[in-house]
């Protein structure tokens, strides 16, 4: 069967989206609104991650879905973790963890690195992609032996909301919807470009 | 572009009606309340959502689930209390799919037929007609003529079924071979133009759980909420309800407190109260309402508040139609089709009990916890690149929704956490049994038997999940086992109504909401046909 878009919908209020919604970050000093491909191309100032949080989150980001670096996985998550409980769009927040959730990722984070230096003696964005691979293997299906309880959450939890935020921000979004070949179809098109 | 809520000074001091949520349930009872000439005032803890706020993204999309004080989720089986509860106006119906199958005669008599569970207060036959003036009203699109296991003395669905795209369409062929029939699912979405309202027929984009701006589902914006405003009841949005007031005795409710948008603490009162908060926060409301009168909490003189808390379980199948365009981006996020061939409780044979329903070929976008590449969390990388590639344009999927059985032990308590005001947080406590584990696996085997059948390459399936929030203030026609009546009264508190499927005594296997919707019909008109029984 041959799919035909039906007429446009005529519902008052439908069309009223607003602009609201870009992600805010901060560059030298002054508060912006743009996309997550934008801000990271241009430098933000985090909020709430680290340069080092960033960098391991980068390149996580990009060993669970090729091209979430791109796309702008850091800005993305800093925008989710420093907004309001309420406005923050990231998938940690219906998988019933209590706010704030920056030590989830944080600490996280830090346990990765310190798998990292255990395993190899060096930071898990300086790994080949294999040795990356290797190590988000080793963390998906179960707890490492030597994963820090530092404040960290289950090794396999943390994999699955990590690799949520990869796929949003990749795949969730029109642009990545046009990479997968998919329609978008919005009624309300989101704020872009997520 | 959130409405303002409503300032609090223009929140009245004192109203015939008090309602506690802006959900489905509680826009049924303000619809009726004020129709019938009551002064209504709806609290709702959320945001005011309007058509126009409906970003049609699944990122986006969780703006709508719960973004108030956090409710703990913890037990042997977590249920996904954040993922199906509601946030503002509309509650979890502004992100419901609008599948909407009844509830079936045998789901109100469990205990009567089969020694487990719980009884209904009342048969499917008193529920019935609300539940034909509930479709006639809201519209539902389906084929009652396709639907074998449906009781005959049902009204036919006022509209023709949705259209059905390829992967319901390849998916059905494994349920004829295996001599179930599949039927176009009862949706409470619009098909055709219907009603004098501006709903729009549905145009199949699968944004359903995005919110619905067209209102061809029937989400309570588009509902009872129009026609409650338009009888006057007033809705505050941002007006988080955190105790109720009694009077001395713990007998008659007499208002409640709440934290207004502005972080300030407000009561109002009223001669009548409906706490139609939501599955878990009715309970956690009752809970934190502690009175020299009613120490355990608010209906809790017999430790039940809480307690027979049900939520449904999923088996998630998926396989690939490597050769066919499966227009999986094409429907609704609830279903296209639907099959309840297992519905009497016995029928998945022995190790196993309850309901089964199968939900086929829902829309799948590329991400979000029910998207394409959830589908295989264990894949990443370039794996899930291939994946990916197979998947966008060919996948089908079904869910099998099995029955949850009321257990004591599963509940709604209060957790060591403190909220807002000086209450508890809710914790949400839940295991299935090892009837609904077996039906769980019954439904996960059976599921991968029909892909295989309708010609589906790899068919695999994704761990358990659950879906819906159901039970823990359940109804019952004793105090000894039931925190109400079969109205949703506290049995100890002549005006203080419960809202919402935290009544139902069982869960069956169907998704709750068009029984929720009738359940509430039924009480908000005995409530005012004897107002002054309850008011005086």
């Amino acid at each position: 069967m041959t799919y035909k878009r039906k007429a446009a919908f005529s519902r008052r209020g439908a069309l009223k989206a607003g602009g609201a919604g870009l992600i805010t970050v901060t560059i030298a000093g002054c508060q912006q609104q743009m996309s997550p491909v934008e801000a990271r191309a241009a430098g933000p100032d985090y909020q709430t991650l680290t340069q080092d949080d960033v960098t391991t989150l980068e390149a996580l980001g990009e060993t669970l879905v090729p091209g979430a670096r791109a796309a702008g996985i850091a800005p993305y998550v800093d925008a989710g973790l420093s907004a309001p409980r309420r406005d923050s769009l990231l998938m940690i927040g219906y998988l019933d963890v209590p706010a704030p959730w920056d030590g989830f990722y944080k600490n996280g984070l830090a346990a990765l690195e310190a798998l990292a230096a255990k395993e190899t003696g060096s930071p898990f964005a300086q790994l080949t992609t294999d040795e990356q691979a290797g190590l988000v293997r080793k963390i998906s299906g179960a707890q490492p032996d030597d994963w820090s309880d530092n404040g960290a959450p289950p090794a396999p939890f943390f994999y699955f909301a990590l690799r949520g935020d990869a796929i949003d921000v990749t795949w969730g979004t029109m642009a990545g919807f046009e990479t997968l070949d998919q329609p978008y179809l919005a009624h309300i098109e989101p704020p872009s470009p997520w | 572009m959130v409405a303002a809520p409503l300032s609090a000074d223009m929140v009245p001091d004192e109203s015939d009606v008090l309602i506690i949520g802006a959900g489905a349930a509680g826009c049924v009872y303000a619809a009726v309340l004020a129709q019938a000439g009551k002064s209504v005032t709806v609290l709702e803890g959320g945001p005011g959502w309007e058509d126009g706020d409906l970003v049609s993204s699944g990122i986006w999309s969780r703006r709508l689930r719960w973004g108030g004080p956090p409710t703990l989720s913890a037990g042997e089986h977590p249920a996904g209390v954040g993922f199906n509860s509601g946030w503002g106006f509309g509650g979890s119906a502004l992100h419901h799919y609008g599948t909407w199958p009844r509830m079936l005669p045998s789901d109100f008599t469990m205990a009567s037929d089969h020694g487990k569970g719980l009884d209904w207060p009342f048969d499917y036959g008193e529920l019935q007609p609300y539940y034909e003036r509930v479709q006639a009203f809201v519209g539902i699109s389906g084929d009652a003529s396709a639907e074998p296991w449906r009781p005959p003395s049902d009204a036919p669905y006022p509209l023709p079924p949705l259209e059905i795209f390829n992967q319901a369409r390849l998916i059905a062929k494994g349920f004829d071979a295996m001599g179930m029939p599949a039927a176009p699912s009862p949706m409470a979405i619009l098909s055709e133009p219907y009603g004098d309202g501006d709903r729009a027929p549905c145009v199949y984009d699968g944004w359903c759980d995005a919110g619905c701006p067209i209102g061809s589902l029937a989400n309570p914006l588009v509902t009872y909420m129009p026609i409650a405003k338009q009888h006057g009841a007033i809705f505050t949005a941002g007006a988080m309800v955190t105790r109720l007031h009694t009077n001395q005795a713990g007998t008659r409710a007499t208002g409640a407190d709440y934290i207004d948008d502005a972080g300030a603490r407000r009561s109002v009162k009223a001669k009548l109260v409906i706490l139609a908060a939501s599955t878990v926060h009715n309970p956690t409301i009752l809970l934190n309402s502690v009175s020299d009168a009613n120490p355990k909490g608010l209906g809790n003189a017999n430790d039940l508040v809480g307690r027979y808390f049900m939520t449904h379980s999923i088996a998630p199948v998926y396989g690939f139609f490597d050769d066919e365009d499966a227009e999986n981006y094409l429907g609704v996020t609830g279903a296209q089709m639907i099959n309840l061939t297992h519905q009497p409780k016995t029928s998945a044979g022995d190790g196993a009990f309850g309901s089964l329903q199968w939900l086929i070929g829902p829309v799948v976008k590329p991400n979000d916890l029910l998207g394409v590449a959830m589908s295989r969390a264990d894949l990443f990388g370039k794996e899930l690149e291939a994946f990916m590639a197979r998947a966008t344009r060919h996948m089908g999927v079904m869910f099998g929704f099995g029955e949850d059985l009321p257990q004591k032990g599963n509940r709604i308590e209060l957790s060591d956490l403190e909220g807002p005001d000086g209450t508890r947080l809710p914790r949400v406590v839940h295991a299935f049994d090892n009837d609904g584990l077996g039906l769980a696996a019954f439904a996960e085997k059976l599921g991968l038997e029909v892909l295989a059948a309708a010609g589906a390459n790899d068919p695999w399936a994704a761990p358990r999940a659950s879906a819906h929030l159901i039970g823990g203030t359940v109804m019952g026609k004793e105090r000894e086992t039931s925190v109400t009546d079969a109205f949703g009264r506290l049995h100890d508190v002549e005006n203080l109504f419960i809202a919402g499927p935290g009544l139902f005594p069982t869960s069956g296997s169907s998704n709750p909401n068009f029984t929720n919707h009738a359940v509430s019909l039924r009480a908000a008109e005995h409530i005012v046909s004897d107002w002054s029984g309850h008011t005086l």
